[in-house]
């Protein structure tokens, strides 16, 4: 009867409905019969690009979105979030948001568990995406080690490099050079424009009043340019250990 | 060595430094540095430990902190040279960063086209006309300066002046004089010509060393002859504060005037009374000029000009209008400008021979800064010598001076300090002679994402980090494993926060099918970023219920007893200007917690506008990342909120926010504040 806001959840009165496909992108009707850019298909493309180690076989994506249920008329679907698993079957639509993937049991592929997280606007281009996994973004590992250096305030910050090397990052603050050359950025262009990275920094540490938290990643500005001539900013957020975004945010033009 | 440190000459230690525990401060040695001074700057670690040292060439250098933790210096006879110079230094090494000479104070060319000359037949030395010859130049390399500041985005301001001097023989009779064979004739008294200027400018410092030059004022003066030259010239350069729209105001003595610099001209307005010259010690010296909300300058002066300082001065600085003065008595010293307009300040009474501390209202009227409710009357602290005036901390408690040196923190009327670049005394509660900048506290208590692992509480992190990069926020972040406790979002509620972001779960009352919604009665916090489901139950903070109220929504105290990890509490300390919630079914049970409704003036709680609704924490992050770059900008809150929702619109994502309270307030000393708010 009385709940934290998670467990409410469950009994919120919400419509939510999960979409399994298996490889191929659909259109998505919106509110006002038109047929909208095709986001969960821009958005599988998208993953693609960034993740190419995705491209095979027996990996299934669901898309989850969810709105109050008197929404009158029905939100546009242009927030949603996806999951990325390996899946013995695809089979069918479901009702419940609370899945339950049967991951494979297999001793050569890495098991698959990739949530992310997309926006786009009007126009169909992103205005943020997030993604997080154990494979291929070495999300565990890097959650693992910011939670060790806010557990040792005191490390000097070579302390902190060398205990994040020792853990298998390849890209350090001082792999900028070999970081750049293996961001997918011309596999994102197509989504993206044209695309200039306009700096890049390794963030350590975020320094405030009490104390620090751990960031560990390489933050870029990057520069879209689209064919018209039209240009949009970027943040984007790198893991160290792999070198994969995982985070993209649309800044306002300045 | 031994160490002395200064009493009265506390050094605030940087952002970068107090981030580590460590503080720099202002020392004297025993024995003197190779400058022959007895003082030098220094910084401890968080174990006490001295890590640098800089020795200074004398024991009276200005000095003002920069955003980013740079300290900036002036330093006369830099390094035993004839110049002055402003020093930036790096906090974390106390090396130089570079140097800036400010320009020389005059420079003067006398006796163009005359030769002193010797007259073996009389044995005297004489003035003779020789045209052609070029004259005696000399410079004076030391400046002339007041007192620096820091402008929220990092410029450093330092006003000085120049002066310029001439004198030409010409006219005057170069023919042979018969009565000193082979000499031309002297010079004679009203022979020639001469000219002088002065100029009052303003240097403002860049980040990266460079720097630019303003003249704000000049005046000049010519005649002929050989006895009287000379311009009115500028004298008492006080110090140049921010006016948060990228100017500077700065008072000089003689000829006594306000002077307002910004991109677009300068601005003087003459003053009826002296104001103080900042260089004598600007080391130690308290401010003689305070802003307010509204534009509005606080000066001290003295109605005499070879009287004491007496007099307290407020002046419109966008049109120099006075908008009162007052003489409470000796040496009025302004220590804070509260946003009612009102002026706390110290003052020596020739009645008892004491220090009092006053404060003005919006007229100028003068009561006592802590009163006897009974009578009026004031009950102190009364002190004999004190340099400091009080200043304010937070919750109408002032930090005072006590007759036997100690210090005392009082409890006052609530006050709320003026939004203003440059509302206390050195500038703001750090002494940094800067601007305030705003304080950002964000709460986020768990993964933001839908599922939670598709946007991570890190994640969210750098990218707020990221996004306010460009705003001078100062960004403290509370998560699940740094401290997002109950404990610490009650601290930071009481604290000097500007405003807090709460980004995360409802504690969530269910009134059972057919009821009504689920409703929010408080906040939860996790002991560490939470797994879906929590594999802890949550700390919740929430209101207190009353199972006897005539409102039924109150009557969840079973519910509350049966929640172990839950704490409650009837009200919630708002001290702050912004709060921002971002967590589900925030209805007026959890609205009236606050005590925060649409006639509070001052304080402004912003919550999701439909309360039957879920909230998409993604959105709140955005929504929360732009009302504080918005509100950090010239936007007040309620204006950043519409700009936030407008935006939420354009992405695609669910959700709107809506202010309750007043929309009016203002975080950023650029705001364009609304008449309507206090």
């Amino acid at each position: 009867m009385f709940a934290s806001r998670r467990l409410a959840r469950n009994r919120l009165i919400a419509i939510k409905f999960l979409l399994l496909i298996s490889a191929f992108p659909i259109s998505v009707h919106g509110k006002d019969g038109n047929t909208n850019p095709s986001y969960f298909g821009e958005a599988r493309k998208f993953l693609g690009a960034l993740y190419p180690e995705l491209q095979q076989s027996g990996l299934t994506i669901s898309y989850s979105i969810s709105s109050p249920f008197d929404s009158d008329p029905m939100p546009e679907l242009r927030t949603f979030s996806v999951l990325v698993t390996r899946t013995q079957s695809v089979s069918v639509l479901q009702s419940s948001v609370r899945t339950e993937n049967v991951p494979a049991q297999s001793a050569t592929l890495p098991n698959v568990n990739l949530s992310a997280g997309f926006s786009y606007d009007l126009r169909g281009g992103i205005v943020r995406f997030s993604a997080n996994a154990p494979w291929p973004l070495s999300s565990d590992k890097n959650e693992a080690m910011r939670k060790l250096i806010d557990a040792h305030p005191k490390w000097s910050d070579q302390k902190i490099l060398e205990q994040l090397s020792a853990k298998g990052a390849k890209f350090g603050p001082n792999d900028k050079t070999a970081l750049l050359s293996v961001l997918p950025l011309e596999r994102l262009e197509p989504f993206l424009g044209k695309l200039t990275v306009r700096s890049a920094e390794f963030q350590i540490r975020h320094k405030q009043p009490d104390g620090t938290l751990a960031l560990l990643s390489w933050n870029l500005e990057i520069e879209a340019s689209s064919a018209s001539g039209e240009r949009s900013s970027y943040f984007v957020s790198v893991e160290p250990f792999g070198g994969k975004i995982n985070l993209l945010t649309r800044r306002p033009n300045r | 060595m031994d160490l002395a440190f200064h009493p009265f000459r506390p050094i605030p230690s940087s952002r970068r430094r107090r981030r580590s525990g460590g503080a720099i401060y202002f020392a004297s040695q025993d024995t003197p540095n190779q400058f022959i001074s007895y003082c030098y700057f220094g910084r401890v670690d968080q174990n006490g430990v001295e890590t640098w040292q800089y020795q200074e060439t004398n024991c009276r250098e200005d000095y003002a902190i920069h955003p980013d933790g740079t300290i900036f210096l002036v330093e006369d006879v830099f390094q035993n040279t004839d110049t002055a110079v402003v020093t930036a230094l790096d906090p974390a090494t106390g090396q130089i960063k570079f140097t800036v000479t400010l320009p020389a104070s005059s420079q003067t060319t006398i006796g163009a086209d005359s030769s002193i000359l010797f007259d073996p037949a009389s044995s005297t030395y004489g003035t003779y006309c020789t045209p052609g010859t070029p004259g005696a130049s000399s410079t004076s390399p030391l400046a002339t300066h007041g007192a620096i500041s820091i402008s929220s985005d990092g410029n450093v301001y330092i006003p000085f002046t120049t002066s310029t001097g001439s004198s030409d023989a010409e006219p005057c009779d170069s023919s042979p004089d018969p009565d000193h064979p082979g000499f031309p004739h002297r010079v004679k008294l009203s022979d020639g010509t001469w000219t002088a200027s002065s100029s009052l400018q303003l240097m403002v410092i860049h980040s990266d060393g460079t720097y630019s030059t303003q003249q704000l004022d000049a005046n000049s003066a010519s005649g002929t002859g050989m006895t009287s030259h000379g311009a009115a010239g500028f004298e008492g350069l006080g110090r140049s504060i921010p006016d948060g729209q990228g100017g500077t105001l700065v008072t000089v003595s003689f000829p006594p005037a306000l002077y307002h610099a910004s991109s677009s001209g300068t601005s003087k307005f003459p003053l009826p009374i002296t104001p103080p010259s900042a260089s004598i010690d600007a080391f130690a010296i308290n401010d003689a000029m305070l802003l307010g909300e509204d534009s509005t300058a606080y000066l001290v002066g003295s109605s005499d000009p070879q009287g004491p300082m007496n007099t307290l001065l407020a002046l419109d600085t966008n049109g120099g209008a006075i908008k009162w003065t007052t003489s409470p008595g000796l040496n009025p010293t302004p220590s804070t400008v509260t946003s009612d307009g009102s002026v706390a300040f110290q003052y020596y009474s020739q009645s008892d021979f004491s220090q009092h501390l006053g404060i003005t209202n919006s007229s100028g009227q003068v009561s006592p800064l802590f009163a006897n409710p009974a009578d009026g009357s004031d009950v102190g602290p009364l002190t004999m010598f004190s340099r400091e005036p009080p200043s304010y901390w937070a919750l109408g408690t002032w930090h005072a001076s006590l007759s036997d040196g100690g210090l005392a923190a009082v409890t006052g009327l609530p006050a709320y300090t003026a939004v203003s670049a440059y509302p206390e005394n050195k500038g703001s509660s750090k002494k940094r002679k800067g601007s305030p900048r705003p304080q950002i506290a964000h709460f986020i208590t768990r993964n933001p994402g839908n599922p939670p692992s598709s946007f991570t509480v890190a994640q969210a992190v750098n990218d707020i980090k990221n996004y306010l990069s460009g705003t001078n926020v100062q960004n403290a972040f509370y998560t699940g494993a740094q401290g997002a406790s109950i404990d610490k979002f009650l601290k930071v509620l009481q604290g000097n926060t500007s405003g807090i972001g709460f980004i995360g779960d409802s504690a969530l009352v269910s009134p059972g099918p057919g009821q009504g919604f689920p409703f929010s009665i408080g906040l939860c916090f996790y002991p560490s970023e939470p797994t879906n489901p929590p594999s802890v139950p949550p700390n919740c903070l929430v209101r207190t219920p009353d199972d006897s109220s005539p409102d039924p929504l109150m009557h969840f105290g079973n519910i509350v007893a049966g929640n172990p990890t839950w704490r409650t509490t009837d009200k919630l300390p708002v001290n702050l200007k912004l709060i921002f919630i971002g967590s589900c079914e925030d209805g007026e049970v959890f609205n009236q917690w606050w005590q925060i409704s649409n006639s509070t003036v001052g304080h402004v709680l912003i919550v999701p506008s439909n309360p039957t609704a879920p909230t998409d924490l993604v959105a709140a992050i955005s929504e929360w990342e732009d009302i504080v770059k918005y509100s950090a900008g010239s936007m007040n809150v309620g204006e950043a909120i519409t700009q936030a929702n407008a935006n939420l619109v354009s992405q695609g994502r669910p959700g709107a926010w809506k202010p309750i309270g007043d929309p009016h307030v203002c975080i950023s000393t650029t705001c364009k504040k609304s008449p309507h708010s206090n």
